[in-house]
């Protein structure tokens, strides 16, 4: 477990850093949003207007690109725990897979939290 | 350009006092990206949760592959901190800027008089002292037989190193550790902290887990814990993808080079200046929220 777990974990952040760093980089070149990087309000992106933008934005966008790689940083968690759930289940230890559900389920409860106000 | 360095250089600096002082990282990028780079709180706040994430994937990775994170300990106790980032974090979105300064400024004061007595008194781990000398967990009682059935499942063990020999420990207390990671959520909610600072201690003096375990296991958490409170600001457009990456990479690039040099610093030497450094941060913050220091 431990050594998957390893492998998951250290992928994850490779992937999240190459994206982070591709984002920067073309940004960088593109001059985007250098003046207004402290705008938080207005400039940031929202999960919903990321959605959106992602779906309709036909120019290539790097701050969506380092977006993407703080979203697959936030992932990561999220499959160690999931990865954990599966281990569980194949290891038939119930009660340490229902407090993976546990976990999970308070996860997705954050995502709707979120969503709501 | 010069703001593009300057970012990296205060996450450089977190991860490298945060690591080497043995805190999160959160506890110094929220003040300075506030206070000296004039960045909304509540930005700064998802800047360091993610920050802080980033932080706890890298370290927990290490603890994993050697097997001292107790997985199994730290999937329970996620399910209150959760619970309470949820709670933290959605508390952010209603306290005004000047209150959120003052919780700051409290906090960072608190944490700096605990880590400065902790440093300043500093003792061999007293569980893994208890452990090597057989006296660990001895126990008749009937009542105490039961708990220690119930709590076995999160019973572990770890190969330590320095002493060359594999240390099993028994977990005891699971009611007040689960009690206590809601509060510690709670906070990393509302302040973009890890939380170690109140987990590590909860598991290794309350739960008898070895302070070594106690902090890999605590690492673990944490990442899972900030994922809650960054998927509220994210939502909130509380992360700001530029600042947020260049704090990261500074944090990564910190902490590796914090741990390398943390047990090569005396640790009552440091004490003083972590004392100094959080009252003078923490009394920024509290001038900051009555608007004495305002600009």
């Amino acid at each position: 477990m431990n050594r998957n777990l390893y492998k998951i974990l250290t992928i994850g952040l490779v992937i999240s850093l190459a994206f982070m760093i591709a984002g920067f980089t073309f940004g960088m070149f593109n001059n985007v949003s250098r003046e207004n990087i402290f705008k938080i309000s207005e400039d940031n992106i929202k999960l919903d207007k990321f959605i959106s933008e992602l779906k309709n934005n036909k120019e290539f966008d790097p701050l969506l690109l380092s977006s993407v790689g703080i979203l697959i940083m936030i992932a990561i968690p999220v499959i160690s725990v999931f990865f954990a759930l599966t281990y569980f289940l194949i290891k038939k230890n119930y009660r340490l897979f229902v407090i993976c559900i546990g976990v999970l389920l308070v996860l997705i409860l954050s995502a709707i939290a979120g969503f709501l106000i | 350009m010069l703001v593009y360095f300057f970012l990296i250089i205060v996450g450089l600096f977190a991860g490298l006092i945060g690591s080497t002082i043995g805190i999160g990282g959160g506890l110094l990028i929220v003040p300075i990206l506030s206070l000296a780079m004039k960045i909304p709180i509540h930005a700064a706040i998802g800047t360091s949760i993610v920050a802080v994430l980033a932080t706890s994937v890298a370290s927990s990775r290490r603890f994993i592959k050697k097997g001292v994170t107790n997985i199994p300990l730290g999937m329970v106790l996620e399910i209150p901190t959760t619970f309470g980032a949820i709670l933290g974090s959605l508390l952010v979105v209603y306290i005004k800027n000047n209150i959120l300064f003052a919780i700051f400024g409290i906090f960072v004061f608190a944490a700096g008089l605990f880590t400065f007595l902790k440093n300043r008194f500093k003792k061999p781990d007293p569980i893994l002292s208890k452990v090597i000398n057989g006296s660990f967990n001895k126990t008749s009682d009937t009542s105490k037989t039961t708990e220690k059935a119930n709590s076995a499942i999160f019973d572990s063990e770890y190969y330590e190193e320095t002493l060359k020999k594999h240390i099993k420990y028994h977990v005891v207390k699971l009611p007040a550790g689960l009690g206590i990671s809601f509060f510690a959520g709670f906070f990393s909610g509302l302040l973009g902290i890890g939380g170690g600072i109140i987990k590590v201690p909860a598991l290794n003096v309350i739960m008898d887990v070895p302070l070594k375990a106690a902090t890999a296991t605590s690492s673990f958490m944490i990442g899972i814990t900030a994922v809650v409170s960054s998927i509220i600001y994210f939502y909130n457009g509380y992360i700001n993808p530029l600042i947020t990456i260049l704090i990261v990479f500074g944090v990564l690039a910190g902490s590796t080079f914090g741990s390398f040099i943390a047990g090569k610093l005396a640790a009552r030497n440091i004490a003083f200046i972590i004392l100094t450094v959080f009252s003078i941060i923490g009394m920024l913050m509290f001038l900051r929220a009555f608007n004495i220091l305002n600009y």
